[in-house]
């Protein structure tokens, strides 16, 4: 060792102005995630991790600024001027609070009044003339923007150009069309997918946290190919709603399918926990069934997937699903007798 | 107090009682006025039945205790990135509230408390993220600018600079100090944090003289080994 000779000087005043002068915070391929290591702070990282997280940042330019400036961030509580912010802000007021915890935990509690429905034999047939007029004047318009036929459109768009394995809500069978995620270009999509997207965007635009809305737009992003904005858009549908299992079955397929994408073993055992929470929510639904099969099969786990296609094909018998069914069945069958492995199950084609 | 306790009291660690609240510097935090009310559901307690998600009592609690403090992360992290306003605000907290409560409130059945209060640093560093993620989905500019070099000091040229870093890393390592250690010295010299922030990795379990007092450990470490050098 010769700088001391080549320099002079202290050696920590140079490292200090060096340091200023050189660092140069850039992301790099083997950064770790900067939520995690913000989390380093309150201490909410596995001891193996925090040190490895801790050695990283001490070295790399990028992250240790992340952390140096996390921790100037929240090192100090907060200042008078952010304390009266607070108090200004809208969940100050109590009825701004009341309303968000009802979002958060519904209460489930009967009308406590009733309305009598005799009162209306009196005027029926005042109302039935209006009512016929305004289903003329108004009605129209009204039904073609509604979720309801939105969800009708998604599903006839996923019948026409059929581009996944797993079921969607309502879809009929259709044939399986073309690689697997791919993203499409719009001039590509069915008319009924662009007219979905243009009542997804008004109905978004008009109630923007509505649960319902944010499942169609998470839907639609499915069928156009994009898993990542898709998954956002259900998880957030699925925090509003969590009892509803039509967001469980639109999130565990949408999760499933960029596993397929990214060939990523623990997202397909996500997709499976979240369609199995759905069968929990509603047991014997024919999808949420269909679906899950279908995960546990690409997760080998074949007496699983034996026992959800043999419910399945009990509740269903008819429809044009069912051969696409008992294929897999009978694929799962040969597999756990021991067999030479099946491929991957494929999509039946007519 | 024995002989133990006073050893590492002199060396800067937090006795076991005060590594409660040591960390963070949460102390100020919990004494705040979003510190628990007698009787009431200590703040790990209250997130553990918040994450149930059925119960509304506990999340009316939650937000009498710790959106206050929700609000004031926000607004500072929003700031720092030069933006304000009362409407981004209010929707920045909205969303930390969708990630409190998205898959089935996983954030919140996730929380390990290692050390009583350590919830009110968790809520906060769940707050920063949200804003955080925000304004890289919109392109905002983050980290800040590296604070530029004072007039009166002279740096050495970048290649110097790096030798010097690897040498004094030799060092640190011929001299058998701890990893612990050597991660203090390089965010203190590199990184650019101070002691109190340092202090502020609760896995260090240091308090801010703690941490004083390794940096001046070393420095001087440092500083003979290479006075030395220079006399050989």
């Amino acid at each position: 060792m010769n700088i001391g000779d080549r320099n002079g000087g202290d050696p920590i005043e140079r490292l200090q102005a060096g340091a200023l002068a050189h660092r140069r915070p850039q992301k790099t391929r083997g950064c770790p995630d900067e939520d995690r290591l913000r989390l380093l702070l309150p201490g909410q990282v596995e001891p193996e991790e925090a040190e490895e997280l801790l050695a990283h940042a001490a070295e790399c330019d990028w992250c240790g600024t992340v952390l140096r400036e996390a921790a100037r961030d929240l090192n100090d509580p907060p200042t008078g001027e952010e304390e009266e912010l607070a108090g200004k802000a809208r969940l100050a007021d109590p009825r701004a609070r009341r309303g968000l915890v009802e979002r958060i935990v519904p209460r489930q509690r009967p009308d406590p009044d009733p309305k009598p429905w005799f009162p209306i034999l009196r005027w029926w047939p005042a109302a039935g003339l209006a009512a016929a007029a305004l289903a003329g004047v108004v009605g129209y318009p009204l039904w073609a923007h509604s979720a309801a036929h939105t969800q009708r459109l998604l599903a006839q768009a996923y019948t026409e150009r059929r581009q996944m394995e797993m079921r969607l809500p309502d879809a009929a069978w259709g044939h399986a069309q073309t690689q697997l995620g791919a993203e499409t270009s719009s001039f590509n999509e069915p008319p009924e997918l662009l007219d979905a997207k243009i009542n997804i965007k008004r109905g978004i635009a008009a109630h923007p946290k509505d649960p319902k809305w944010l499942q169609l737009e998470g839907r639609a992003e499915l069928l156009g190919g994009k898993e990542d904005a898709a998954i956002a858009e259900l998880e957030l549908a699925h925090a509003l709603r969590p009892g509803d299992a039509s967001i469980l079955l639109d999130l565990g397929t949408a999760l499933f399918q960029k596993s397929e994408k990214t060939d990523d073993a623990k997202l397909r055992a996500e997709a499976f926990e979240r369609l199995s929470e759905g069968c929990r929510l509603k047991p014997g639904d024919a999808e949420l069934l269909f679906n899950r099969a279908l995960a546990a099969q690409r997760m080998s786990n074949f007496h699983e997937a034996l026992d959800d296609w043999q419910a399945y094909l009990q509740i269903d018998s008819t429809s044009g699903w069912v051969p696409e069914a008992r294929k897999y069945r009978d694929e799962v069958k040969k597999n756990l007798i021991g067999s030479a492995p099946t491929p991957p199950p494929q999509p039946q084609t007519h | 107090m024995n002989s133990g306790e006073a050893g590492s009291q002199d060396r800067g660690e937090l006795p076991p009682e005060r590594k409660a609240t040591g960390t963070l510097t949460l102390e100020a935090v919990t004494e705040a006025p979003w510190a628990p009310p007698a009787g009431e559901d200590s703040p790990e307690d209250l997130l553990r039945r918040c994450a149930h998600m059925d119960d509304a009592q506990a999340w009316e609690n939650f937000l009498i205790r710790f959106n206050p403090l929700i609000e004031a992360t926000v607004a500072r992290i929003v700031r720092r990135y030069g933006f304000d306003g009362p409407g981004l605000r209010d929707d920045l907290v909205q969303e930390v509230y969708v990630k409190l409560c998205a898959n089935r409130a996983k954030v919140l059945r996730e929380f390990k408390p290692r050390y009583p209060g350590a919830v009110f640093g968790y809520i906060r560093v769940i707050a920063a993220n949200v804003v955080h993620d925000y304004f890289k989905s919109k392109g905002g500019k983050y980290p800040p600018d590296p604070s530029p070099l004072p007039a009166n000091l002279a740096a050495p040229d970048e290649t110097e600079w790096r030798l010097l870093v690897r040498e004094i890393e030799d060092v640190l390592r011929n001299a058998s100090v701890s990893a612990r250690d050597r991660q203090i010295f390089w965010l203190y010299y590199r990184q650019g944090m101070s002691a109190k922030e340092i202090a502020a990795i609760s896995l260090l379990k240091l308090t801010h003289k703690g941490v004083e007092s390794v940096i001046v450990r070393l420095k001087e470490l440092i500083r003979r080994a290479f006075e030395d050098d220079k006399r050989q």
